[in-house]
């Protein structure tokens, strides 16, 4: 349960509140058009954590990815781990040169 | 201005003394070198303020904070400095500053003002190849800043051209404005390599690194472009992790590219702390703590000291995250590495700054979520207890038990795929180490019941197959006894219900699995209501509470008591509505039988009101069956009146669906008006003597299934039967594409034989007008197995082999549907539903062809040999046989043959005595020595004895040497599963046995006179462990005999052997072949109790 916290950058015990807010900021922030695959990484968190009886089901079963097919620990550790080749106008965004 | 604020400008002003213009240049300078743009802006801006002219530097500022600000995501905040850059740019001329400064503004200024300014500079004669002198970085900035025309010439001179050019090209490469280059000559390097440079820069933006590194090794190395060449390897070699490589690339590009907070971050990344010295980290308490990190060592650039600063470490940090260079990455590598290698002081060393990434208010979290990755893809039992006890330092001794407890549930469930059922009673037990909260504890117990019974329904447990001890300490959860034996997983749900009382996903798996194991209807109503209770918004319980009722014959007033309480939900449901308009005509249909005909009108007249177009066909029929029966009921004439009026299809079926209920009224022995079946029974030939006035598109409506609510008016929705007397004519004038669909509906009223007649005949045209229908052919293939004919033609294989893929996975879909109609057995049926048209080639080509074998093989459900399933060594046996030899049936078999599916021959054996009872089956007429025949087909002990012997006496073997004639009371065979402690030499059901075993076969027709009666008991009891504890698919069948009828056939003919030999059988065996009846039981009790 601990990587869908991660994914919303909340820490474990946020409320429902808490938890619902930030996933609202967070699509408005990577919208599908924008980053799809991170956008189906914070749906995925906060189906995980929406409420009291799947936050159960996750922090029991979640370590297993064949019982709930979700993101696990193990999942989210190899992408932080993985290097990535970004294009040279990320690279040229990323720096500010862009909109010259 | 109130005085207060006066007073603190003063102060203010007291403690800020005016500094010297070159010092704030100076500074300025200094700040924007070390990446404060910020800063460096306000102390160009007080420099303007002194008089003393600033454009050039306020330009630079403005340009560098606007990248930074940019690169943050603030567009409006940059643009509105890049248009302060924009109107500094106007009031200075590049050609006046100093050499330094022209290159940091040619570093800074957009891509196409550097292009221009270029040219204005070097111009078409310029020869950027030539050396050039150099000029002192320092000394350009501290002199004056603008120079007057004499120098002018000077300064441009001094610049250095190649470096200029260098600085153009990454301007070009970043600002793509490749039409500034036609004011250069054509042999211009930085216009001689623009295309290789835009090729190469198109693979860059799509991250193919390599390939444009590969596009750059064209260009010749001192062009202006090669520099690019570096930052390709740079990548190429970070995405491969190829650390050492990419640093050295990195370190080489020079000073002016314009991806430094880049160059920062990797060097920052990879270089090894012990190379501390070459790293230098500059605080800057006025800019607030940024940072920027040492120049490399040797660039050999330091006379071209045009540096672009790096952006803020955030900046910084986004910018590795981007390339997978951060913290995170480096803890997690690390930690995988220590893991993969079992070693606690790395791990340890891991460990600590993964907690610091992820989670560090939280440390034992994190380590129980890290133990958690470690143990579920190890098994916990084989980690290292080293490991195990690095990974929960610090972790409470009662937590650990838990979390290892519950992964111990998830390794059990998906890794060794099986039943965890002591797994959840251990971790119910401890269950408090993870859960202290109350709440949070009961809930956590209803989920991981839940879920043990999910588990239990997906993989299909059944509870009876269950350790007993397991089955025992499960129950111990569950109070109600209601729910033990086969219903416990019914039961576990309920207990997770219990203490989860919202889940409704729960209900349906509570629902779910009390209809799976056959719950009483009773305690399935007792669900229902609970569920409905519960769930107080859904319709669905009271809807399925309702069919429950009308399942009970005489329930359907409660039914309708539940369908009020799911309209008062749902009103509008179409379902629902269905539902109950059928049970108001079950109610009619119960009460004309009762003769209450008052009753039944008036519920007929509810469900006329209720217009339900789909059940109009039962409504129709049920008011004629009333007019029929009710002595004050409509004339014969007004009835057929009323049938006039409805299309010809729907005349006829109402008048189908009429004598359909009045014939099971009859059959079901209420009364009914003798007269009213007869006129029915008229109505319909009266009636279908018009099918031939229906046109060919209609006729298939006339054998489509009623509304699936039929069958609790009627208790079938098939009104195919009722035309039983038609079935040839209506299979003879159904177009093609229709015929499948009604031979479908024949087939399954019973009706193979015209079905296989009109096919036949139909095909035989299709196939004298040259059409091929390959559909038609699989049926009659199909059909005539199972009448126990020979193929047609050569069979399905060849038909097979000349198909292309896509027809025959057609052909597939098509063996599927018939197997869903056809009423075959076993495993015929398998291999139908299974679509599996190669098995069915073989076997309607091997088996039919020989010895009158009927088409319904029957195979029991137990295990063959090697642990096989009976149909899988049946498959695998098939294709042995025929794949061995041409002809299956060599003169001369030997006797090794004999261990080949026994269970075959046995079954072989009850078809043929059942096709001989029926006398129906047509056998071919082909020779087969009989010994080989009986080798073949009846090679074990189970064979039927000849006529005048008991059954169980046949001694193994013994009719190879006889014509075996199979007697109805011989017992067939079925796979009965060999203890691996048997004796050897028993051919009955060889397990892997080996083949020595069968040596002797050949002697074992060598016997003197008669069976022997006991020593063949002792065999039969030795084989199937009767005498101590029984064979566990004895055991197995003995406990599905209530629910499955092949169970109890097994079960009665074991019993049927062993009966004379009871006294020999064990109690265990005696128990299960014989179970005594509960007054039995009870009488016994009585007795010991009264003695």
């Amino acid at each position: 349960m601990l990587v869908h916290y991660l994914t919303l950058g909340l820490k474990p015990g946020a409320t429902d509140a808490q938890i619902r807010q930030r996933y609202l900021e967070l699509t408005r922030q990577y919208p599908p058009g924008r980053d799809a695959e991170r956008f189906r990484r914070i749906a995925a968190a906060y189906e995980a954590l929406a409420d009291a009886r799947t936050r159960m089901d996750v922090a029991l079963f979640g370590a297993s990815k064949v019982h709930l097919p979700r993101e696990t620990l193990l999942d989210w550790l190899v992408a932080a781990s993985q290097r990535h080749t970004p294009g040279l106008q990320n690279l040229l965004e990323a720096e500010g040169w862009l909109d010259e | 201005m109130a005085p207060r604020s006066r007073n603190r400008k003063r102060k203010k002003k007291a403690s800020n003394p005016a500094k010297p213009p070159q010092t704030l240049l100076t500074e300025g300078w200094v700040c924007l070198d070390k990446g404060d743009a910020r800063t460096a802006l306000h102390t160009f801006r007080q420099l303007a303020k002194t008089g003393t002219p600033a454009d050039f530097p306020i330009f630079c500022a403005c340009r560098s904070r606007a990248r930074e600000l940019r690169a943050r995501g603030l567009c409006q905040e940059a643009e509105s400095l890049a248009s302060h850059a924009t109107s500094a740019r106007a009031r200075f001329e590049p050609a006046d500053l100093a050499p330094a400064d022209v290159l940091r503004f040619l570093s800074l200024t957009g891509p196409l003002d550097a292009v221009h300014v270029f040219v204005q500079l070097f111009g078409p004669v310029g020869d950027t190849n030539a050396p050039s002198g150099s000029l002192d970085a320092s000394m350009a900035r501290g002199t004056d800043m603008q120079t007057d025309a004499a120098s002018k010439t000077r300064s441009a001179d001094a610049v250095d051209a190649t470096f200029a050019a260098q600085i153009v090209a990454s301007q070009l490469l970043v600002g793509r404005c490749w039409d500034a280059l036609h004011s250069l000559p054509a042999d211009h390097p930085l216009r001689r390599d623009a295309d290789l440079a835009r090729q190469a820069m198109e693979r860059m933006d799509a991250g193919d690194w390599a390939q444009a590194g590969k596009q750059l090794t064209r260009i010749p190395r001192r062009s202006p472009y090669a520099s690019w060449r570096l930052l390709c390897k740079a990548m190429e070699c970070l995405g491969t992790e190829r650390d050492q490589e990419a640093l050295r690339a990195v370190e080489q590009l020079p000073p002016h590219f314009p991806l430094p907070t880049l160059i920062a971050g990797v060097r920052q990344h990879l270089l090894a702390p012990n190379h501390a010295d070459t790293r230098v980290d500059v605080t800057d308490g006025d800019s607030g703590g940024q940072r920027t990190d040492a120049e490399p060592a040797s660039s050999g650039n330091d006379r071209h000291a045009v540096r672009l600063p790096p952006l803020d470490s955030p900046s910084c940090d986004r910018l590795c995250s981007m390339l997978g260079l951060n913290a995170t990455a480096t803890a997690a590598n690390a930690f995988f590495e220590a893991l993969h290698r079992s070693q606690p002081r790395s791990l340890q060393a891991a460990i600590l700054p993964l907690i610091q990434t992820l989670l560090p208010e939280d440390p034992p979290t994190v380590r129980i979520a890290l133990y958690e990755l470690a143990a579920i893809n190890t098994d916990p039992d084989d980690m290292p207890s080293r490991i195990t006890g690095t990974l929960l330092e610090q972790v409470p001794a009662r937590r650990t038990a838990a979390v290892q407890a519950r992964l111990h549930i998830l390794h059990q469930a998906y890794r060794q795929i099986t039943f965890p059922g002591y797994e959840v009673v251990n971790y119910l037990k401890v269950i408090g180490g993870e859960f202290a909260d109350a709440d949070r504890q009961q809930l956590a117990r209803g989920r991981v019941l839940l879920f043990l019974a999910r588990w239990g329904r997906d993989h299909s447990v059944d509870p009876a197959h269950l350790d007993e001890s397991e089955r025992h300490i499960l129950e111990q959860l569950v109070p109600d006894r209601r729910y033990h034996g086969q219903l416990l997983l019914a039961g576990l749900a309920r207990q997770g219900l219990a203490l989860d009382p919202g889940d409704r996903a729960g209900y349906e798996l509570w629902l779910d699995l009390l209809q799976r194991h056959h719950a009483s209807s009773r305690l399935m109503e007792e669900a229902l209501q609970e569920t409905a209770q519960r769930l107080e918004d859904d319709p669905a319980p009271w809807i399925k509470l309702a069919r429950l009722h009308l399942e009970r014959r005489n329930a359907y007033r409660q039914a309708q008591l539940a369908l009020a309480q799911a309209r008062a939900l749902a009103p509008l449901d179409p379902e629902l509505q269905d539902l109950e308009c059928a049970a108001h005509l079950r109610a009619a249909v119960q009460s004309r039988r009762r003769r209450s005909f008052g009753k039944a009108a008036a519920d007929l007249q509810i469900a006329a009101g209720m217009n339900r177009s789909g059940l109009n066909e039962l409504l129709q029929a049920e008011e004629m069956a009333l007019a029929l029966c009710d002595p004050a009921g409509s004339s014969d004439l007004a009835i057929r009146t009323a049938l006039g009026s409805l299309p010809p299809v729907r005349r006829i079926r109402t008048v189908a669906a009429l004598a359909l209920d009045l014939t099971q009224t009859a059959a079901s022995g209420r009364s009914a008006a003798p007269a009213a079946l007869t006129t029915a029974r008229a109505l319909l030939e009266e009636h279908t003597s018009t099918l031939d006035e229906l046109d060919d598109a209609s006729l298939p409506q006339l054998c489509a299934p009623l509304h699936d609510n039929a069958k609790w008016v009627f208790g079938s929705c098939d009104l195919t039967t009722v035309f039983r007397l038609w079935w040839d004519r209506l299979l003879q004038r159904t177009p093609p594409t229709q015929l499948l669909n009604v031979a479908d509906a024949i087939l399954a009223a019973g009706g193979i034989e015209p079905v296989h007649r009109q096919l036949e005949a139909r095909y035989e045209q299709e196939n004298n007008a040259g059409c091929t229908c390959p559909e038609w052919y699989v049926y009659i293939q199909v059909l005539r197995f199972s009448l126990g004919l020979p193929v047609r033609d050569q069979g399905l294989g060849p038909l097979l082999d000349d198909l292309p893929q896509h027809t025959i996975e057609h052909l597939r879909t098509t063996a599927q549907r018939l197997g869903a109609c056809l009423p075959a057995k076993r495993p015929l049926t398998d291999i139908l539903q299974d679509g599996d048209l190669e098995t069915l080639a073989l076997l309607l080509d091997a088996f039919v062809r020989y010895a009158g074998f009927p088409g319904d093989i029957e195979l029991s459900n137990g295990v063959g040999p090697e642990g096989m399933p009976i149909y899988d060594h049946f498959d695998d046996a098939l294709e042995d046989w025929l794949a061995e030899d041409e002809d299956p049936l060599p003169r001369d078999i030997p006797a090794r043959r004999r261990r080949r599916s026994p269970s075959r021959a046995a079954s072989r054996q009850s078809s043929r005595s059942t096709a001989a009872q029926q006398g129906d089956v047509e056998i071919p007429d082909i020779h087969i020595p009989s010994v080989h025949q009986e080798e073949l087909l009846f090679p074990d002990l189970l064979d039927s004895p000849p006529a005048d012997t008991p059954a169980h006496t046949q001694p193994p073997g013994h009719a190879a040497a006889k014509q075996v004639d199979p007697s109805p009371e011989a017992p067939p065979s079925h796979a009965v599963e060999v203890d691996s402690g048997s004796e050897s030499g028993v051919p009955c059901i060889p397990a892997g046995k080996d083949a020595g075993i069968y040596e002797d076969a050949d002697t074992w027709g060598d016997t003197d006179g008669g069976p022997d009666p006991v020593s063949s008991a002792e065999f039969i009891i030795d084989s199937i462990g009767m005498r101590g504890a029984p064979l566990k698919i004895i055991r197995d069948a003995s406990s599905r005999m209530q629910s499955d009828p092949e169970s109890a056939e097994m079960i009665e003919l074991l019993r049927t052997m062993c009966e004379p030999f009871r006294d020999a059988l064990s109690p265990e065996a005696e128990a299960l072949l014989f179970p005594r009846s509960p007054k039995s039981r009870h009488k016994t009790k009585r007795k010991r109790q009264r003695s």
